[in-house]
């Protein structure tokens, strides 16, 4: 490549500022920048979004159909679950937990990076989102927000490479960390060798840490590795959320933490 | 640079497209990199300097209208402005071959630089990288590019 010094000089130029930007990600005026700017940009994605859902309508409407009548069910069933849990607790004499308010909201716009899953929602500061909330769809935990702008939110879905949750595997109650493993599936990390875990095995949030509700369902377990050099199992989660037709979802409202823009 | 300006605000459409539209286009975890094809395009008419202007706020665009982290996708498009436009500056005319010739070069930089460090510590390795990311985006973004051109009038493009 011939190019001048003066050429070169330039390139370094562009280089040294994506390279201050890239280390100041995380500083307060780069994130209320970042938060104006999805809050700017999020108006014409969602008219965008809007313009391309409405080929896909029919398509939703048969879906959210059969999901409807599926979740009728399992909702007779929880109310069930839930008579016989109140029943139980009282006899126990346990707190009742006070379940978190829901807020819906739509997909405007996606990161449209294979290795960057983050999603922006219609919702945002003024409707009481704030950092670290979690975000789920009526399949289970799609993420949490990370950046929060007026009226719209950046979420980190469970397939981002900065996405982590505590979880703990339903049946056998063995606790995790989960995590993205690269490709369309998660890694649950430091299961001990000795841990019971099986191919099918569903996982859950396990409520630890704080920023998750217990019991959100986060996928299924399909592959579970040994090494015999290692302590630990490696054992592969596949989300039941399909996070490539992500449409609608919902945030869960906490009221412990105050409302920043930029946060 | 009042060129710049006028290409920014198309960058800053395809920008818009690429985090709603094309996402319907995402095919295994891959889509077409809408404002990389009409960034290298672009560059084929501007000099070293208005293209790494062009570069460095397209990749600001993306990152703050995407999500992904500021100044990621401007060092990315820097990188392929400065070496597209070093690199085809003898050229008098572009055709078919060369253009697509660009397309490949700018995706290989752009999505090997910018997977390759999103994925940097991730459990997919650097053949996972490159099997699973890097490829199928570059040949997505070359076989998008091939209809884009099979789309388009001759006499368009070749004025590039």
């Amino acid at each position: 490549m011939r190019a001048s010094l003066r050429e070169w000089a330039a390139l370094g130029v562009c280089v040294f500022a994506s390279l201050g930007l890239l280390a100041g990600n995380e500083d307060r005026p780069v994130q209320l920048i970042r938060a104006t700017a999805i809050s700017i940009s999020g108006s014409a994605q969602e008219l965008l979004s809007r313009f391309t859902r409405t080929f896909s309508l029919s398509r939703q409407v048969a879906r959210l159909t059969s999901e409807n009548a599926q979740l009728l069910l399992e909702v007779a069933r929880y109310r069930n679950a839930a008579l016989e849990n109140q029943r139980l607790r009282a006899l126990l004499g346990f707190k009742e937990t006070t379940p978190f308010p829901l807020l819906p909201a739509e997909v405007v716009a996606y990161s449209g990076n294979s290795a960057i899953r983050s999603i922006k929602i219609n919702v945002g500061a003024e409707d009481g989102v704030k950092r670290d909330c979690p975000v789920v769809n009526s399949q289970g935990l799609v993420g949490k927000v990370y950046l929060v702008g007026s009226d719209y939110s950046l979420v980190h879905v469970v397939l981002d490479r900065n996405f982590r949750a505590a979880a703990v595997v339903e049946r056998s109650r063995v606790n995790g960390i989960l995590r993205w493993s690269g490709g369309e599936y998660c890694i649950l990390d430091d299961v001990p060798i000795r841990a019971d875990v099986r191919i099918g095995d569903v996982v859950v949030t396990s409520g630890l840490g704080g920023i998750f509700p217990k019991g959100i369902r986060i996928g299924v377990v399909v592959q579970v590795s040994e090494d015999a050099t290692s302590l630990f199992k490696l054992v592969y989660v596949r989300p039941v959320v399909d996070f490539n037709r992500l449409e609608e979802v919902a945030v869960l409202l906490s009221s412990d933490r105050s409302a920043r823009v930029g946060e | 640079m009042r060129r710049v300006g006028l290409y920014a605000v198309a960058i800053a459409a395809a920008v818009l497209l690429q985090s709603t539209v094309v996402e319907f286009l995402s095919m295994a975890g891959a889509r077409p990199n809408l404002p990389l094809l009409l960034l290298v395009a672009l560059l084929l008419r501007l000099d070293v300097y208005e293209s790494l202007a062009l570069g460095f706020l397209t990749g600001l665009l993306s990152d703050l209208t995407a999500g992904t982290p500021l100044g990621l996708g401007s060092l990315g498009y820097s990188l392929v402005a400065f070496v597209i436009r070093v690199g085809t500056r003898d050229w008098v005319q572009v055709n078919y071959q060369r253009m697509l010739l660009v397309w490949a070069m700018g995706a290989v930089i752009f999505e090997g630089l910018a997977n390759g460090i999103l994925l940097l510590g991730a459990e997919v390795g650097l053949a996972g990288a490159l099997f699973r990311h890097i490829i199928p985006c570059v040949l997505y973004d070359v076989g998008f590019g091939m209809l884009v051109l099979a789309a388009l009038p001759q006499a368009w493009w070749r004025r590039l």
